[in-house]
């Protein structure tokens, strides 16, 4: 069946579109399966009404088939959600008492971009740190994993943030500058 | 009471940072560090600094780009040679990426010969081939020749030549004892041998139209 022929039976409820486009999801979910077990039925119907609302808004192109751009975005959800459930033990920064709230000047892409280069010009020790911190582990497990002392694994971090700190504001201010200068 | 820098507290609250954002302190901990944070204007600054370097760490590439990169389409808001940088600094989004890969989907056979085993068995076909087409062509002959001989009944041969044009991978279908006429040659019994069929022992018959 024709893309074309899809959308509109996807959209038109055609129980055999919608089934062909269900056999897509499930299979696309197969490298989630063990971690993302109890929340594939949940996904599913989301990710089924999410790919009817960008249909009909127009927003699928034509520009690879159907059954990719429904794969790309199970994909997308699954991610998503494999982060979100990485993160739940997080604080939420907006929940913070910050004394200053500066809003960040840089977003989406510029954002990736600058997080690379200093995780790039970061020594690999810290990077290392920081991922574990990430995966959510507490500083004993840390320096159990490590070999060293709580104290040595709380000063070596502390010693990687400011050294972050100061990679940040270098970089920033090239960037800065190179504004000014294409300006 | 203002916190001074010279306090203990200032030493230890900031070590905990990090471990706060991503919330395994103990419920002591937390609570002696927030107690701290309301009233130590220096450990603030620090938490402030802690949070942007936290922030830059926990940064990955948008999952619909990766997605979008993994199935080989062009990823939106991104370009690829960001992605790759990234990609080559950060395991968990290089995991995200193997598991959004597009896989071959299996058929229903699995086939578990090696390369090396599919080569050595491709060379050894023929040789095989041409040993069995040799020996039923030795059997048709041998069957030919009998019957020049001896007279062997039309339809032994028949299954002897039958016998001989089955392909190899069939064994060839059971024969009944076949019928003899007198003074010939006829086979005494025949023996089912795993599908194969055996001639068992040659008997000659009185043949009265013999001198």
């Amino acid at each position: 069946m024709r893309d074309e022929s899809m959308v509109s039976g996807l959209l038109e409820g055609d129980p055999e579109v919608i089934a062909q486009v269900r056999a897509w999801i499930r299979g696309a979910f197969t490298p989630y399966r063990s971690k993302l077990s109890s929340e594939l039925e949940d996904l599913e119907q989301e990710i089924l009404l999410e790919l009817s609302q960008a249909l009909r808004s127009d927003r699928f192109r034509g520009q690879s088939s159907l059954s990719t751009y429904t794969k790309t975005y199970v994909h997308h959800k699954c991610i998503d959600r494999l982060r979100a459930l990485g993160r739940r033990q997080w604080v939420q920064v907006e929940d913070l008492d910050l004394r200053s709230q500066a809003p960040s000047a840089l977003e989406g892409i510029q954002k990736v971009e600058l997080a690379t280069r200093i995780l790039k010009e970061m020594p690999e020790s810290c990077r290392e740190l920081w991922q574990m911190l990430e995966q959510g582990m507490r500083y004993r497990e840390m320096s159990e994993q490590l070999g060293v002392s709580e104290g040595t694994l709380r000063a070596r971090v502390l010693r990687c943030r400011k050294g972050a700190v100061e990679l940040r504001s270098k970089l920033f201010s090239e960037k800065s500058a190179k504004k000014i200068d294409d300006a | 009471m203002t916190p001074t820098p010279q306090d203990p507290a200032c030493r230890h609250v900031p070590e905990l940072l990090p471990w706060m954002l991503n919330g395994t302190l103990s419920e002591d901990e937390e609570q002696f560090v927030q107690a701290h944070l309301a009233e130590c204007e220096s450990c603030c600054r620090e938490l402030q600094e802690t949070v942007e370097v936290w922030q830059t760490a926990t940064t990955h590439i948008p999952s619909l780009a990766l997605a979008e990169y993994a199935q080989g389409l062009e990823p939106q808001g991104i370009d690829r040679v960001a992605i790759e940088e990234h990609l080559a600094i950060c395991p968990s989004c290089s995991q995200e990426l193997d598991m959004a890969l597009p896989v071959a989907v299996p058929t229903g056979v699995i086939d578990f010969t090696t390369e090396r085993e599919k080569r050595e068995a491709a060379k050894a076909q023929p040789w095989r081939s041409y040993a069995v087409a040799a020996s039923l062509t030795a059997v048709l002959a041998t069957g030919t020749l009998m019957w020049s001989l001896t007279g062997l009944s039309s339809s032994t041969v028949q299954s002897m030549e039958t016998m001989a044009s089955q392909p190899t991978t069939q064994a060839p279908q059971e024969t009944a004892p076949p019928e003899t006429s007198a003074g010939l040659l006829f086979a005494d019994g025949f023996e089912d041998m795993s599908g194969w069929t055996r001639v068992v022992g040659l008997k000659e018959k009185s043949d009265p139209t013999r001198n």
